[in-house]
């Protein structure tokens, strides 16, 4: 186990989206998504890294869940997002269908987001299970360490008593990521890396050291 | 939201400059040190509070190996730089962030390390980039020695003499720092842990503490090296010489990003100073405290642009230009001040006559004789860059378009079809992920181009909104073009932020990269700009000022953390 820093782990896993071939302004999206789920115990660089592997995901389309290709959670989410103030953003007690997407987990960071813009908890509905989401965190049981890769995912304005249920507590230092993690987000960044030359390192630093 | 209800001087907008000028990168390279730097800050704070310090361990042998434990006690904590100091052959001293071994390395801890934190410490921090820290240290940090003054200054002082002063004013620091790492970098501690301790939220405030303490140990190891060899009659170093010696510091293209990737932060350092220029300008009238210590501002930068001295044609220019200017502003305050609004007329007076090089000067000199009016603004130097990044979807194309043109007008008036306007490109290299720059059409890479490349995005953004319905929101634009979501965030931050762009093509064949250095490292508080090329830089940081064992002795028992 690595223990990086949650800059670290914004950084690598930026490098890594934008290495993989996301848009330098979702690659940030993506990084933001690890983080937070970092923050909130979960493993979000796996989830991330797990959501890099797949190529040829389709892009979000409106209506939502009108898109019959398996979607990006990153794309979808920060999509969600930039609707949440429009009216293809509001939601309601019954669910909007989102169609397939990759690795659901990475949907709750934006959903959060989501839900601190419009003021109201979230439920995502995936694979037989229901997470609330609101503009602190999630609450569910289960530890996401099964998750399968792709699912139909729904999600509705949840209906809440004002109190708050229970959640993983917060962290303030990321959960440690696996080597294997880390190495497979490393080999994605290195796709944002230009190989070192003779040219390349002349007059970009110290040439001489002469006092 | 809104300050302006907190302005203590809403009169000062009057006397603001505008972005055009304020953000044009050669005057903000250009840029001097201020009372608003960051080490300037720092030194208030630890003089202001009484902050106490002391050498804890001294564990250095005969041949300068060994380590050494400083602490310093703030009103509400301690902090430790722990220093580790190596024999480096000659041969393998690099100032290049590519080096893998040096004269001495360093980490601020927080609190007061254990022998087990010294022990972990000593397995990781020599080896820098390859080894790991915790979220006990803010920082990571290594010096090598200046080959020319080092060994010069050991010899004079185990031979029981004071160095030559003229080989002394010629370097003016013993160690130069490669590099101070923060915000958790190699597993530091994350900037969140700090931004709460009023002693360390301001911006790069452990990285200063950090070369402040380095001070303190560049001056311990010659004398120490110094006794060991010349036994009884070594002398210790001259108080003045001492004074006069900085930390110099060797900067490559590295830094050079920063201000571009820290919108909302570059707009707060400049707004922060230039509220406090405007401030100064706003004084209706002046008094006798005010102008002497003015005077005696300016004799300092005249002292200063003297001893400070430089190889780099571009340089060499700019210092010529200084010592003008300064001189020109010294017959200048034969006749002043005179009538209404001093300042101001002064301000006027060198917008008329001065090259850049000498208002940027007269600027800082400005600031200082007026502390009680400005310096709060440090407060506002920080930025809360989560705030930033949610992008508004429902804004829409028409408000877009019209923020383009409001903010990034100096781009889209530029013709970046031109081949010289779009000749080369940033990129990182795969050697320990240092930025660079390339020249696109004979370099490989430019296919793994940065985003640094503003004016261009700018343009690109605006191709693409030009015939969209206006009424429509952007969010319609992002689910089609993703490719344009990096720019548009950037935008809405600029719409907030005025001064949040370095108002320069930042590919063109003829840009300076070192004009952004020097603006960065003028906040740092940075003296002796002396470029070695246009991509490099020597600096020297806290020449003059005073030294952490200047304080009083720590008093030993306050909580750690």
């Amino acid at each position: 186990m690595i223990i990086l820093s949650l800059n670290e782990m914004e950084q690598l896993c930026q490098k890594a989206a934008r290495g993989a071939g996301l848009d330098w302004g979702l690659a940030e999206e993506a990084a933001m998504a690890a983080v937070w789920l970092s923050k909130q115990g979960i493993d979000g660089p796996k989830w991330l890294c797990h959501r890099l592997q797949h190529t040829g995901l389709g892009a979000p389309m409106l209506p939502w869940g009108a898109q019959d290709r398996v979607q990006c959670p990153i794309a979808l989410g920060a999509a969600l997002c930039d609707y949440a103030r429009l009216a293809q953003g509001t939601l309601t007690g019954s669910a909007i269908a989102l169609g397939l997407v990759d690795s659901p987990v990475l949907l709750l960071p934006f959903l959060s987001q989501m839900s601190a813009i419009r003021g109201h908890s979230i439920n995502m509905t995936f694979d037989g299970r229901t997470v609330q989401v609101d503009g602190d965190g999630y609450s569910c049981v289960t530890d996401f360490a099964d998750i399968i890769p792709n699912a139909s995912v729904s999600i509705a304005q949840a209906v809440t008593d004002g109190r708050k249920p229970s959640r993983p507590e917060s962290m303030t230092r990321p959960m440690s990521s696996q080597a294997e993690t880390i190495k497979a987000l490393e080999e994605f960044m290195m796709q944002t890396l230009v190989p070192a030359s003779a040219v390349s390192r002349a007059g970009a630093g110290a040439a001489s050291d002469d006092d | 939201m809104t300050c302006a209800a907190q302005n203590p001087m809403p009169t000062a907008a009057a006397f603001r400059r505008s972005a055009r000028q304020i953000m044009d990168l050669p005057r903000m390279g250009s840029a001097h040190p201020t009372r608003l730097s960051f080490l300037r800050v720092l030194l208030r704070r630890i003089q202001t509070q009484g902050w106490c310090f002391e050498r804890a361990v001294w564990q250095v042998d005969a041949t300068g190996v060994g380590h050494a434990v400083y602490t310093i006690t703030g009103r509400d904590r301690s902090y430790s730089l722990v220093a580790f100091a190596h024999d480096l052959p000659d041969d393998m001293r690099s100032d290049r962030v590519i080096a893998t071994a040096w004269d001495a390395t360093f980490t601020l801890f927080d609190g007061i390390p254990t022998q087990a934190d010294i022990d972990r410490l000593g397995a990781n921090v020599p080896l820098q980039e390859a080894g790991r820290i915790t979220s006990s240290e803010l920082t990571l940090s290594r010096a090598n020695r200046s080959v020319r003054l080092f060994d010069h200054v050991v010899d004079s002082l185990a031979a029981g003499r004071q160095p030559d002063m003229a080989e002394v004013a010629s370097v003016g620091y013993l160690m130069r720092t490669t590099a101070v790492y923060g915000a958790g970098k190699f597993g530091a501690a994350d900037r969140s842990v700090i931004v709460q301790r009023d002693e360390l939220s301001g911006p790069f405030q452990a990285e200063m503490l950090t070369v402040w303490l380095i001070r303190q140990f560049t001056v311990d190891i010659v004398e120490h090296l110094a006794a060991m060899r010349g036994g009884a009659q070594a002398a210790r170093l001259d108080p003045k010489i001492k004074q006069s010696l900085g930390v110099g510091n060797s900067t490559g293209l590295g830094m050079a990003p920063f201000l571009v990737r820290h919108p909302m932060l570059l707009n707060n350092w400049m707004m922060a100073r230039e509220e406090a220029l405007s401030r100064v300008r706003a004084q209706p009238n002046t008094d006798q405290t005010r102008v002497q210590a003015f005077h005696a501002a300016l004799d300092a930068a005249i002292e200063n642009a003297q001893l400070w001295t430089s190889n780099h044609p571009i340089q060499i220019a700019k210092l010529a230009d200084l010592r003008h200017d300064l001189d020109q502003l010294s017959q200048k305050l034969e006749t002043w001040p005179q009538g209404a609004y001093p300042w101001d007329a002064l301000w006027r007076w060198a917008d008329d006559c001065l090259s850049q090089e000498g208002q940027e000067a007269l600027l800082a000199l400005m600031l200082e004789p007026h502390g009680d009016l400005i310096d709060g603004l440090a407060d506002c130097m920080t930025a809360h860059e989560e705030n930033g990044f949610f992008i508004d979807g429902a804004m829409t194309i028409g408000q877009t378009r019209q923020i383009l043109a409001d903010r990034y007008g100096w781009a889209l008036q530029m013709d970046v079809t031109r081949p010289e306007n779009n000749a080369r490109f940033w990129y990182v290299s795969e050697e320990k992920l240092e930025p660079r720059l390339g020249f696109r059409h004979s370099e490989d890479g430019a296919d793994r181009e940065q985003p640094l490349c503003i004016a261009q995005l700018a343009h690109a953004l605006h191709d693409c909104l030009a015939h969209q319905a206006a009424d429509q929101p952007i969010a319609q634009v992002l689910l089609h073009h993703p490719e344009h979501r990096y720019m548009l965030r950037r935008v809405q931050i600029a719409a907030k932020h005025p001064l949040a762009e370095v108002q320069a093509n930042l590919i063109q064949d003829t840009m300076l990269p070192i004009d952004l250095m020097r603006c960065k490292l003028a906040f740092f508080g940075a003296s002796r700009f002396d470029p070695r090329s246009d991509k490099w830089v020597r600096i020297s940081l806290f020449q003059g000022e005073t030294y952490p064992a200047d304080l009083a002795v720590v008093a030993r028992g306050l909580s750690a953390r």
